[in-house]
C-alpha cells in the first residue's frame, strides 16, 4: 500500500467542496456538539415530545407530524414578531456580517457566517411563504424542511451564543439573536432542546434557581461567605434572606453564589453592603438572576422571569437591586417590563446612600449594581485602597449582554480604575460594543461542549493574549456569571496565567471597611502584596 | 545554500500558508487570507506569523532556536488541535513545507546541485515535536473539562465535605443516559448538603 502524502491527508471535506452549502449534512462529532434534552427537565415545564434521545442517533424520535408543528410555529411567529418578518425579508447579503462571528472565525465553518446561519431559517421560510420560493426553490434560495434540516438548525442554532455582535455591523440592523431565538423555539415545539438549557430550566422553575439548591442550601452557602468574609476582615456580615420589609431585595446570578471564582465577586457584594448599611435581603426563592428560558422560548423567559416580582410584591420592597450577570440583564432590561410588568407595587429606584434616582429603571424598577457602586464612588460614598490589587494587572472584558443590550460600558470601567492602579484596555475591534463573545453563552456553557466552546472563545482569548504578552495583564474581569464560569477553562487553554474575577471582587479587596483588622490575604485567601498601613490608621 | 533560501523566502512562506489554507473551505480562506487584522482575524494572522517564524528558524544557517520553533508550532497546533481535524490533518502542515520548498527551488537545486537532506531532517524534527504538542493540546482540553465541572460546584462540594469522583465525569451518553453526572446537582449534592 502505498502511504497517503501529506495533502492526501487533509479531508476532501476541507477541500473546495463540490456541492452547495445547502447539500452538506451536519455531523455530530463528540465535543462539537450539546446533549439533547432529557425526558424528565422536559416533563418538568410541559414541554412538548419528552424522550431519551441523542443527536447521534440515526431517529430523533420526532411526532410523526413534526414539520407541520414547525411550520405552523413559524407562520405563527411571522405574525406574532414583526421584525421576524422583515429579518426574513430584509437581508440583501452584503456580506457585512459574515466575518464577525466568533464562531466563524474560530471553527472556519461557513454555515457559522451570521448570514448563513439565517439561511438555515430563511430557506425553508423561502419556500413555504414566499411565492417565488414556492415555484423556484433552490433556484430562489428555497428548500424543503427535512430531517436533515431539522438537524442542522440544532447543530447551528446551538451554536450561536446570541450575543448580536454580528448585527453591530449590519446595515440593516438584522438581528440574529432574534432568528436563532425563533429557531430554538421551533425546535422546542419538537422536543429538540439541549440539555444544558432544559435541566436549569426545570431546576429553575422547581426551586427558583439553575443548580435546582433549596432555600437552606442556599443559605448555607451565603453564610459561608459571612464565614470568609469574617476570616479574612474580622468583620461579621449578617445578611438576612426572606425579609419582609427591606427596602431592596437584591438577586444574584447563582453561578455567583456556589461556583469559582463568581463565589468572591458575592462576598464583594456583600462586604460593600454592609459598609454602607444598606437595608437588603437575599430572597432563596427568587435565588437566581440568570434566565435559561431566553434560551427556550419567549413563554419561558416570561414565566421563569415572574418570580422576581413577585417577590419583591410578596416581600413588599421598594425596588430591586440585581448582581453581575449578563443574558439576566437582557432580560431585564428588554424583556420584563412588557413580559410582567409593570410594577407598579414598587418605586422607581433611588440610591439611599446618594438620592440618585436611577431613571433609567424608573419602569422596570430594578437597578445593576455597577450602576449603584458606580455612582457611591462617584459620591464618595466610600473609601477605596486600590493598593491591594496591586498585584493584579487588569483589563476588562464587556460581556455581550451589559455591552450591547444595555449599553453598560463605563460604569464597570470606572470601578476597576478605582479599585486598581494597573488597567489595560484590549484592542478598540474587540471591547465595548464590538466585544468578542465568551463562545459559551446562550446555554452553551456545557463542559461536553468543550472543544466548540474554545474554538468560539478563540477571538476573545486572543486579543485577552495581546494584552498579556504586551502589559503582563494577569486578571480578566468580567461583570457576568457565566462569563466567570467559563473564562477560566478559556485561558487555561489560550493564555495560560490569566484569572478571572468579577469587578465586585476587585471591589471587596479595595474597601476599606469601619473597623476591620489588618487584611493579609485577598477575598481568594492570596497573601496582599503590600502591607495595607495606611487603610488600617485610617479604620 | 543561504543566499538561495533567503531569496526566496517570502514565496516559501506564502506558497506554505496556501497549502495549509487548503484544508479551510473555500468562503473561509477567502476570510483568512484577506483579512489582516490580528484581532478580526486570529486562525488566519497566527498561522501566517507562525510559518513564517518557523521558515525564518529552520531554513535558516544556524540549528533554528528551540524555544522559538515550539512557540511557532504551539501557537499553529493549539488552533488547528481544537478545530474539526483529523489529528493527521491537523499536522499535515509540517510535511506540506517539503514539496514547498522542492518546488519553489527546483530550478537552484539543478543547477548547484544542492542537498536537500539537512532540511528534510529538521522537518521530520519539526513533526515528532509537533505530535508532543498536538497531544499535550488534547490532553489539556480533557484536563480542563473536568477542572471546570470542579469548579462549578466546588462551593457546595466543599461545604458538605464531598468530592465528585472519577467516574462522575463519564463522557458516555449511555452513562448520562443511566446516570447524569451533569448540572444534576440532587445526586451531588443534596445528600451532603442534608448532612451538614
Ligand atoms: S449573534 Fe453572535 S453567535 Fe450568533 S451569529 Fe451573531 S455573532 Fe455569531
Ligand atoms: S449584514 Fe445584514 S444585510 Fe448584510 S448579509 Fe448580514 S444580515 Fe444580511
Amino acid at each position: 500500500m502505498a502511504l497517503p502524502k501529506p495533502e492526501e491527508l487533509v479531508p476532501k471535506s476541507y477541500q473546495p467542496p463540490p456541492t452547495d452549502w445547502m447539500d452538506i449534512p451536519v455531523k455530530f462529532r463528540r465535543g462539537t456538539y450539546l446533549y439533547g434534552a432529557r425526558a424528565k427537565n422536559l416533563e418538568a415545564v410541559g414541554l412538548p415530545n419528552p424522550r431519551e434521545w441523542s443527536p447521534e442517533d440515526e431517529d430523533w424520535k420526532l411526532p410523526a407530524n413534526w414539520q407541520e408543528i414547525i411550520l405552523e410555529g413559524l407562520r405563527e411567529r411571522l405574525g406574532r414578531f414583526r421584525s421576524l418578518q422583515i429579518f426574513m425579508d430584509c437581508c440583501v447579503r452584503c456580506g457585512a456580517c459574515a466575518d464577525k462571528c466568533h464562531f466563524f472565525i474560530g471553527t472556519g465553518d461557513p454555515k457559522n457566517m451570521p448570514v448563513l446561519r439565517a439561511e438555515l431559517l430563511r430557506s425553508v421560510y423561502r419556500r413555504e411563504f414566499t411565492t417565488a420560493g414556492k415555484l423556484m426553490g433552490k433556484l430562489f434560495g428555497a428548500r424543503e424542511l427535512t430531517v436533515d434540516v431539522l438537524k442542522e438548525w440544532y447543530y447551528y442554532f446551538f451554536q450561536c451564543t446570541e450575543c448580536r455582535r454580528c448585527s453591530v455591523f449590519c446595515p440593516f440592523g438584522i438581528d440574529m439573536a432574534e432568528i436563532t431565538m425563533i429557531g430554538r423555539e421551533l425546535l422546542n415545539l419538537v422536543g429538540c432542546n439541549i440539555d444544558w438549557i432544559a435541566a436549569p430550566v426545570a431546576n429553575c422553575y422547581r426551586t427558583g434557581n439553575h443548580v435546582g439548591i433549596e432555600p437552606h442550601a442556599f443559605k448555607d452557602m451565603v453564610d459561608f461567605c459571612v464565614d470568609e468574609i469574617e476570616n479574612i476582615t474580622g468583620i461579621r456580615i449578617e445578611p438576612s434572606y426572606n425579609r419582609k420589609g427591606a427596602e431592596i431585595l437584591f438577586i444574584a446570578p447563582s453561578g455567583d453564589v456556589f461556583a469559582d471564582p463568581g463565589i468572591y465577586t458575592l462576598m464583594g457584594y456583600m462586604m460593600l453592603f454592609h459598609e454602607i448599611g444598606l437595608d437588603y435581603t437575599f430572597s432563596t426563592y427568587a435565588s437566581e438572576g440568570g434566565n435559561f428560558g431566553l434560551f427556550t422560548s419567549h413563554e419561558m423567559m416570561k414565566r421563569l422571569n415572574a418570580k422576581m416580582y413577585a417577590e419583591a410584591k410578596r416581600l413588599g420592597v421598594k425596588w430591586i437591586l440585581g448582581g453581575e450577570c449578563g443574558h439576566m440583564w437582557r432580560v431585564i432590561n428588554q424583556y420584563m417590563d412588557t413580559m410582567n410588568g409593570p410594577a407598579d407595587f414598587l418605586e422607581e429606584p433611588v440610591s439611599p446612600l446618594t438620592g440618585t434616582r436611577f431613571t433609567n429603571a424608573s419602569s422596570t424598577k430594578m437597578v445593576h449594581i455597577v450602576e449603584f457602586t458606580a455612582d457611591l464612588i462617584r459620591n464618595n460614598k466610600i473609601k477605596l485602597d486600590p493598593g491591594r490589587n496591586d498585584h493584579l494587572k487588569v483589563t476588562f472584558h464587556d460581556s455581550c449582554n451589559p455591552a450591547r443590550a444595555m449599553g453598560l460600558l463605563e460604569e464597570p470601567r470606572y470601578i476597576i480604575k478605582n479599585t486598581c492602579r494597573h488597567f489595560y484596555e484590549m484592542p478598540e475591534n474587540t471591547i465595548r460594543e464590538q466585544t468578542f463573545c465568551c463562545g459559551s453563552g446562550a446555554g452553551l456553557n456545557s463542559d461536553e461542549y468543550m472543544e466548540m466552546r474554545l474554538r468560539g472563545g478563540l477571538p476573545r482569548a486572543n486579543a485577552v493574549k495581546y494584552v498579556h504578552d504586551k502589559y503582563g495583564v494577569n486578571m480578566l474581569a468580567c461583570i457576568c456569571a457565566i462569563d466567570r464560569v467559563v473564562f477560566p477553562a478559556l485561558m487555561d487553554y489560550w493564555v495560560p496565567g490569566v484569572g478571572v474575577t468579577g469587578v465586585h471582587e476587585l471591589l471587596g479587596n479595595a474597601l476599606v471597611m469601619r473597623g476591620e483588622s489588618l487584611r493579609e490575604t485577598d477575598l481568594r485567601g492570596e497573601p496582599l502584596p503590600v502591607n495595607d498601613g495606611e487603610a488600617k490608621e485610617d479604620a | 545554500m543561504q543566499a538561495i533560501v533567503t531569496a526566496h523566502k517570502k514565496v516559501i512562506i506564502d506558497k506554505w500558508y496556501q497549502a495549509v489554507l487548503v484544508s479551510y473551505p473555500p468562503e473561509t480562506v477567502r476570510f483568512l487570507r484577506g483579512e489582516g487584522d490580528q484581532f478580526a482575524n486570529p486562525v488566519g494572522t497566527t498561522i501566517y506569523r507562525s510559518l513564517q517564524g518557523l521558515v525564518e528558524e529552520i531554513l535558516g544557517d544556524s540549528k533554528g532556536d528551540k524555544e522559538k520553533i515550539t512557540t511557532c508550532l504551539d501557537a499553529i497546533i493549539r488552533i488547528r488541535a481544537i478545530q474539526d481535524f483529523t489529528p493527521s490533518a491537523a499536522l499535515a502542515f509540517i510535511l506540506q513545507l517539503k514539496p514547498v520548498v522542492r518546488g519553489e527551488l527546483a530550478a537552484a537545486i539543478q543547477e548547484k546541485d544542492l542537498s536537500l537532506a539537512e532540511l528534510d531532517r529538521r522537518i521530520d524534527d519539526l513533526a515528532l515535536m509537533a505530535f508532543d504538542i498536538y497531544m499535550q493540546c488534547r490532553e489539556q482540553l480533557y484536563a480542563i473539562r473536568v477542572k471546570e465541572i470542579k469548579a462549578r460546584t466546588s462551593r457546595l462540594l466543599q461545604r458538605a465535605n464531598l468530592s465528585l469522583q472519577p467516574d462522575c465525569f463519564s463522557d458516555s451518553e449511555t452513562d448520562r443516559r443511566q446516570e447524569p453526572a451533569q448540572l444534576t446537582p440532587r445526586p451531588l449534592t443534596q445528600p451532603g448538603i442534608a448532612g451538614t
